[in-house]
């Protein structure tokens, strides 16, 4: 039903609207890109912590002992127990025989702590990660309640501490990223607005000969569509190599930082540009809702 | 073809611009609407072509009431008419040829249509041979034949022309209202707002007259006193 005269069209007046008001576009364009790069640092940044959390996290286990002379059914039956509450990723036995040579291998060649501590003191004990960490505190006051349970340890406060700081610095960078999109989503509306003002002949014309609305918004928001997706192209421009910077020289010298590789991928290139395209279309769209009827 | 049933309308600011307005057009006929500048002329017409919604009272153009029409089904109605105006609203950054060539363009004709409708209509007005040429550089009334012929190339049975000689001196005119007879002749509805007097009562077609909002007069083989 559209030919391809008409896409040409569409294309054509979209592309007029630009140049026509070169100095906005470019506006528009900068603003996208800028947004994205900040969208694309934010993320960065997620990852990267988010990675930190996972990694630190590692290390914040709930440690259960077990109460002295438990049998191996009553064990088995504990650890099932601890398995099917809420949040529990993984449970590993520690016998008290491993936990004595994980002790002894820690304070090799301090002969002195292993004499003073003579035979082995340590409990038979299951290590239980979580799938989040900040469930740590619930999910102790579970485990103590069961039976065969002598004791539970786990690093309350850090845990805590380190799960808020991240997530605010989370939030705010959603914050600042989402307060940016607003911020294109108008600026993009005012290209469109010009271009509408310096359009109004043809407008008028075409409502009175019966343009399809195709005709009528189609360039208006593949303008905005275009700005997003130079936008996105200068965008990853300047994100690609501040990304690979960071990853090269700065990510390295941290050891608890790590960074998948693919966040700078074609793949989230590719994303970029898309949402770039979003935002431009979305700021027509506005545009003509506010101002254009028919 | 067209029917007002007691129409009023009121304008946002509260100015009266027609007030029970009744009358029936037919198919073929060639009707002047005339008076005073300001006696709601073109406030009718625009009922006609919905850039206006009646206060009061109904408006059917082809059998449908028009402000019942959704905004797509508004574009269907006006590929339905041709509309001309004192200024032609022409395109001034575009050729003749293509200044009608956009009334296709835009609801999604093919190139080849849109070559082969835009030449013949152009050929009927006479224009052929100033295809090329911009609006600036053309007389008034080669203007006025570019609108009409933009308005023409759907092949509209209803021509709504709102004093389309207003710019144009009286050959100029003539002109124009020669083709419009040569339009009719073909069996197009015509319905033209007009205050020349000479036009009105050398046609002897239906006049209807409005006086301060209505119908002071409406008469057929009519003339503009």
């Amino acid at each position: 039903m559209i030919q391809p005269y008409s896409i040409n069209f569409i294309f054509r007046e979209a592309w007029k609207g630009l140049t026509r008001a070169r100095i906005s576009s470019v506006v528009a364009i900068g603003i996208i890109a800028f947004t994205l790069v900040l969208l694309g640092m934010v993320g960065y940044i997620f990852t990267v912590l988010d990675n930190l959390f996972t990694e630190v996290s590692h290390q914040f286990e709930i440690v259960v002992y077990l109460q002295e002379g438990l049998k191996d059914d009553e064990k088995t039956l504990l650890r099932d127990r601890l398995s099917k509450v809420d949040g529990v990723k993984e449970v590993v036995y520690v016998s008290k025989e491993e936990a004595w040579e994980r002790f002894k291998e820690s304070f090799k060649g301090n002969k002195l702590a292993l004499e003073i501590v003579g035979k082995n003191p340590l409990p038979d004990s299951f290590e239980v990660r979580l799938t989040d960490p900040l469930n740590a505190m619930r999910i102790a006051e579970i485990f103590r309640d069961l039976p065969g349970v002598k004791d539970v340890d786990f690093p309350l406060e850090a845990v805590n501490r380190f799960g808020r700081f991240i997530k605010w610095i989370e939030f705010g960078g959603g914050i600042v990223t989402l307060v940016f999109i607003i911020v294109a989503l108008f600026i993009i509306s005012n290209v469109i607005r010009l271009s509408f003002i310096s359009r109004l002949r043809e407008l008028e014309i075409m409502q009175l000969v019966g343009a399809s609305s195709l005709f009528i918004r189609g360039p208006f928001i593949l303008e905005g569509i275009i700005c997003g997706f130079f936008g996105g192209l200068i965008g990853i421009l300047i994100l690609s190599p501040l990304l690979y910077l960071l990853n090269t020289y700065v990510i390295p010298n941290f050891p608890l930082f790590s960074v998948d590789i693919s966040l700078y991928s074609l793949k989230s290139s590719f994303i970029l540009i898309i949402f770039g395209m979003i935002v431009g279309g979305i700021g027509s769209v506005i545009f003509l809702g506010r101002h254009f009827k028919g | 073809m067209i029917e007002f049933r007691n129409v009023t309308k009121y304008y946002n600011n509260g100015v009266l611009a027609l007030e029970d307005i009744s009358f029936k057009i037919e198919k073929g006929e060639f009707t002047f609407v005339v008076g005073p500048t300001g006696m709601g002329k073109s406030t009718l017409l625009k009922l006609i072509y919905r850039e206006e919604l009646p206060t009061k009272g109904e408006v059917f153009v082809g059998g449908v009431n028009v402000a019942r029409l959704k905004p797509h089904q508004v574009a269907l109605l006006r590929r339905r008419l041709g509309i001309v105006f004192q200024d032609f609203k022409l395109l001034p950054n575009r050729t003749v040829y293509e200044n009608v060539a956009f009334a296709l363009e835009v609801i999604g004709l093919t190139r080849k249509e849109i070559r082969t409708r835009v030449g013949r209509v152009l050929d009927i007005v006479g224009l052929l041979h100033k295809s090329n040429c911009y609006p600036m550089e053309l007389s008034g009334g080669e203007q006025q034949r570019t609108s009409i012929a933009r308005a023409l190339v759907n092949n509209p049975p209803i021509f709504i022309a709102d004093e389309p000689t207003g710019n144009l001196d009286m050959a100029t005119s003539w002109e124009i209202i020669d083709f419009l007879k040569r339009i009719n002749i073909r069996g197009t509805t015509i319905i033209m707002a007009t205050h020349n007097k000479e036009i009105v009562d050398s046609m002897r077609q239906r006049v209807i007259a409005l006086y301060k909002g209505r119908v002071a007069k409406d008469e057929y083989n009519g003339s503009y006193e």
